[in-house]
């Protein structure tokens, strides 16, 4: 929950003690600091008392209302009742999950609280406190209704000025070369035994079978004379 | 794969991927090195696509749905993935040096001839012969335009004046430029070669067949405007023709 904050949210208590550094900084050890955190913070009077369930009940639906003043202040509070011993949270503040951990892991309440730290789920969330840690809001919001087909409509529009522009463009170009025609080439095959090019594998070679240089269609009239260009 | 007629081409072909075929020394050991790397290429090729794809199939939000966020080191596995590319590495680099050390030697050449790039031409001279002049036998080499093309020609690659070096001879080819960088290069003969203004750089060549040789410098150093407009034309022939040829100029 920690991590998936905002940067820019004020902070109203640093992080003290050298486990809870610890303890984001090397992941592994970070369950059994957990507990040992929370009873540390246990003396601790700050957020010793649970948020109200007013507070928390349909979050999800007040949250993008609120001030951003009034929303960081809201999951400093979390944050650090999470610090405290997590039995004694509210319920509301407790089951800060999914339906998928719950059922897996109901058991190991504590568990999940403290892995919630250092592992991403990617189930719908349905609590408060979940809900502001991993829900939909913020750079994780869920794009409006039809931006899908509003992209996808707006590329299509861009390919197509596109080619648009392409055929404006080639419209004007200069007819294809003289070369540019299946006579001329066929006489450029020739022209190319005749210099013994490609004598290893290409159209010199013996058994030769391929289309050598022939690529175009074939010119109505033939091969027009210099005389036509003029 | 060989048996497609697509890739059976020497000179430039309509749609050619392959290389032309070699005609000395130094392009068939090119070819042979890029034969060689691709075997390495289509096994990474392979092996990275079955990753990538094992990846985005068996890790998708329904088939992971808890993903570890911070479980970010494998010592094994990183060891695999270092050492293994640096082996194959190793293995692309010992040929590719070799070969690379190989062409760049000029071995006892029989004669030399100075490429002279200039916008937009190339100028050509043996400075072991002369003519009855007794001057170095010297040419410029000029794009035949599309109008003068005989039939047949191939556009923007023929030029009026070719260069004509005999065959089963070290040659040396000495680069040089006018006024801007220009490069000498000819596909068949494995040799590309930068022409810098002021300074002599050096290829060798050893023809091993007579044949006609078409390079174009426009994909190798855009020189200036019509940089496409200075085609080279290497006309390999026999030692008796090359003398016949030389007594006429």
């Amino acid at each position: 929950m920690l991590r998936s904050f905002p940067r820019a949210a004020p902070s109203s208590s640093s992080i003290r003690g050298p486990s809870i550094r610890t303890a984001l900084r090397n992941p592994r050890t970070t369950l059994p600091l957990c507990a040992a955190d929370a009873r540390h913070q246990q003396t601790r009077s700050v957020a010793a008392h649970a948020i109200s369930n007013p507070t928390l009940s349909q979050i999800e639906k007040r949250w993008e209302g609120m001030p951003p003043q009034e929303q960081a202040d809201l999951w400093m509070a979390l944050r650090d009742r999470m610090k405290n011993d997590w039995h004694e949270l509210t319920l509301q503040e407790r089951k800060a999950g999914t339906t998928y951990i719950k059922e897996k892991l109901d058991s190991k309440q504590h568990f999940y609280t403290c892995a919630s730290r250092h592992t991403t789920v990617l189930t719908k969330p349905k609590n408060a406190a979940y809900w502001i840690a991993f829900g939909p809001h913020g750079p994780r919001a869920l794009p409006p209704p039809g931006e899908n087909w509003y992209v996808f409509r707006m590329t299509m529009y861009g390919i197509g000025v596109s080619l648009l522009l392409f055929v404006a463009i080639r419209s004007q170009a200069r007819p294809a070369p003289k070369t540019m025609n299946a006579q001329y080439q066929e006489m450029t095959n020739e022209y190319l035994k005749k210099q013994k090019t490609e004598p290893i594998t290409g159209i010199s070679s013996e058994g030769y079978v391929g289309k050598g240089m022939v690529q175009s269609k074939p010119r109505k009239g033939g091969v027009p004379s210099d005389d036509d260009d003029e | 794969m060989y048996s497609s007629p697509v890739l059976h081409c020497d000179a430039p072909r309509p749609w050619g991927i392959y290389f032309q075929d070699s005609a000395t020394p130094q392009m068939e050991g090119i070819v042979e090195l890029h034969d060689n790397i691709l075997f390495y290429l289509v096994i990474i090729l392979f092996g990275v696509g079955w990753l990538l794809i094992s990846i985005v199939k068996n890790y998708t939000n329904t088939e992971s749905p808890i993903s570890h966020k911070y479980l970010s080191h494998g010592t094994l596995i990183e060891l695999i993935w270092t050492i293994t590319p640096a082996l194959i590495l190793i293995l692309i680099a010992f040929p590719s040096f070799k070969l690379l050390y190989l062409m760049d030697e000029v071995s006892d050449p029989a004669m030399a001839v100075l490429a002279e790039g200039h916008q937009w031409y190339w100028s050509y001279q043996y400075p072991d012969f002369l003519n009855s002049d007794d001057e170095f036998i010297e040419f410029d080499s000029y794009l035949v335009p599309e109008s003068d093309l005989e039939d047949g020609a191939l556009r923007m690659l023929e030029v009026d004046n070719r260069l004509i070096i005999p065959e089963l001879t070290h040659v040396r080819f000495i680069v040089t430029a006018a006024d801007v960088i220009h490069s000498f290069a000819c596909p068949a003969l494995g040799i590309k070669c930068d022409a810098y203004p002021g300074r002599l750089n050096q290829v060798s060549v050893m023809i091993n067949r007579e044949g006609t040789f078409y390079g174009n410098q426009c994909l190798r150093e855009i020189c200036g405007i019509l940089h496409s407009s200075m085609p080279i034309v290497i006309e390999s022939v026999s030692i008796e023709k090359f003398v016949f040829w030389l007594q006429k100029q």
